[in-house]
């Protein structure tokens, strides 16, 4: 059995951990409540409210994402005063790059050609994107990265079954962040038999053996939208970017989420 | 679905119908997240004049299931992309475009990042760029960041690269070669003087300039009973203060 604060408790300071466009955001706020520090945040392409949060919630040591947006919600302020600060260091990466360097960790590779990026700041300004002759083709040159392969994934999925298959989208990469990450940990909103019955065309099943811990989290993508379960909450979204606007009102936000009221109500599984 | 249609179209809806005008029956194209300028074109253009092009990005419904935006790269990567919609904070007289950050009397301020577009801008067949402020500060004589670069480099394998970009005052044509940018028309109450003054570097004006050609009828009729409609006209920031 494996509750929350166990699963999320696996994850040691300065550890890498990936997540996607499908914000965790349940298992985010638990790193806030346990005060994780120095992650490495990968946010797979881009880095959205969970890292948002987490950076907030001083969790984040480095973040290395293709951009930073909040859905439809723009630009991130806590992750911009961060970075501002100096306190936060900032991998930038393209939303391409980051998902070859995951696809050749996933497969095992230590690295990968990348196309593009000739020409550009970020070839020039990152000691690891280097150029070579193509082995191939001596008339042309290409870029490689080092694969991606996170200490641990997060997910947040729609449902499971009892031995640990849960259904999610197709629309973020997901798949991805766990098939190159050494650990994954995956919320799930319910567990039921029939989970994996009469999958809609843009839904996938990710079998149990991926996941180091499944855990039954209830609203695990609150306030943010969890399809087939509920929509985005305005209003708490509103609060959050409120509270963002500045560094005082954000700690006190950050503070209020790690007071114990919510933490009992997860009711857990094994994978 | 609001309003009337005013007599004077808004800048920002003469650029979605000159993005609809870029694309191609047929062809595989992509838009980038809360775009809203290009998400009218693509609707537009899949109304009129590309009915059967293909819309392979998630920003608007009913496109093919891809898995995650990684499949999309890879179409992107084999080629078999035709057009992506850009925006960029800066774009210089290579056609190198800045999406990352600006510096300011010695302060950096930071935007929301490179995105797709260090590896779009020279995978996909033709990138039009779009930008509703066309400014000296927009266009400027060279980036303070390189996202992506204009032109090849020298040992560079590239399957495509910058086409157009277009602005409230203009439509810019940059050569694939290499990305010099010529004024290839200026929208109704520019000239190519008014156009080539809001340019921070020198802006040649190509032979055949011209004025860009108003909505027609069958594009203004098009957005306002179809597009908006579906879109809802709430999430149209230019509709939103009619």
């Amino acid at each position: 059995m494996t509750t929350l604060a166990d699963a999320m408790g696996a994850i040691p300071d300065g550890a890498s951990v990936a997540v996607t466009k499908f914000n965790p955001m349940e298992a985010v706020r638990e790193l806030n409540r346990q005060q994780r520090t120095g992650l490495h945040v990968i946010g797979v392409p881009t880095a959205g409210f969970a890292v948002d949060l987490l950076i907030a919630a001083g969790c984040v040591g480095v973040v290395e994402t293709g951009a930073f947006v909040l859905g439809s919600h723009g630009s991130a302020r806590n992750h911009l005063r961060a970075v501002e600060d100096g306190g936060l260091r900032l991998i930038e990466s393209s939303c391409p790059l980051i998902e070859m360097q995951l696809r050749a960790g996933a497969a095992g590779f230590s690295f990968t050609p990348i196309l593009g990026l000739f020409g550009s700041d970020m070839l020039a300004e990152r000691a690891e994107l280097k150029v070579i002759d193509d082995p191939y083709d001596p008339d042309y040159e290409v870029v490689i990265a080092p694969s991606l392969r996170p200490d641990f994934a997060i997910i947040h999925a729609l449902r499971g079954d009892r031995d640990g298959n849960v259904v999610t989208t197709i629309h973020n990469e997901d798949r991805l962040i766990v098939q190159a990450a050494g650990h994954v940990i995956v919320t799930v909103e319910e567990i039921r038999d029939d989970a994996l019955d009469g999958l809609a065309a843009d839904e996938q099943v990710i079998p149990g053996m991926y996941f180091d811990a499944v855990v039954v989290a209830p609203g695990g993508a609150r306030p943010l939208a969890c399809p087939r379960h509920y929509a985005e909450d305005r209003g708490a979204v509103e609060a959050y970017l409120a509270a963002a606007k500045s560094a005082d009102s954000m700690v006190r936000y950050v503070e209020g989420l790690r007071s114990p009221q919510k933490a009992d109500a997860d009711v857990s599984v094994h994978a | 679905m609001s309003p009337s249609m005013p007599d004077t179209t808004s800048p920002e809806e003469l650029m979605a119908v000159l993005c609809a005008r870029e694309i191609r029956n047929g062809e595989r194209f992509g838009v980038g997240v809360e775009s809203p300028i290009p998400m009218v074109g693509a609707l537009l253009a899949m109304r009129l004049s590309a009915p059967s092009a293909i819309n392979v990005s998630r920003s608007l419904p009913g496109g093919p299931l891809l898995f995650g935006s990684h499949e999309f790269t890879s179409l992107a990567q084999r080629g078999k992309v035709g057009l992506f919609f850009l925006s960029a904070v800066q774009i210089d007289e290579h056609a190198n475009i800045n999406l990352q950050y600006i510096v300011r009397n010695g302060t950096k301020k930071s935007f929301m990042g490179a995105f797709a577009a260090p590896i779009y801008y020279s995978v996909v067949k033709r990138i039009v760029l779009f930008r509703a402020e066309h400014s000296p500060r927009v266009f400027v004589k060279k980036v303070d960041c390189v996202t992506a670069a204009g032109r090849a480099g020298r040992r560079e394998r590239r399957i495509g690269g910058p086409s157009k970009i277009i602005t409230s005052r203009a439509v810019l044509r940059i050569d694939p070669l290499n990305g010099a940018i010529e004024l290839e028309s200026f929208h109704p109450g520019e000239s190519p003087d008014t156009v080539c003054e809001a340019t921070g570097f020198p802006l040649r004006v190509a032979s055949d300039v011209h004025e860009t050609p108003a909505l027609s009828e069958a594009e203004a009729r098009e957005l306002r009973d179809f597009v908006y409609p579906k879109l809802g006209p709430s999430t149209i920031p230019w509709l939103a203060d009619r």
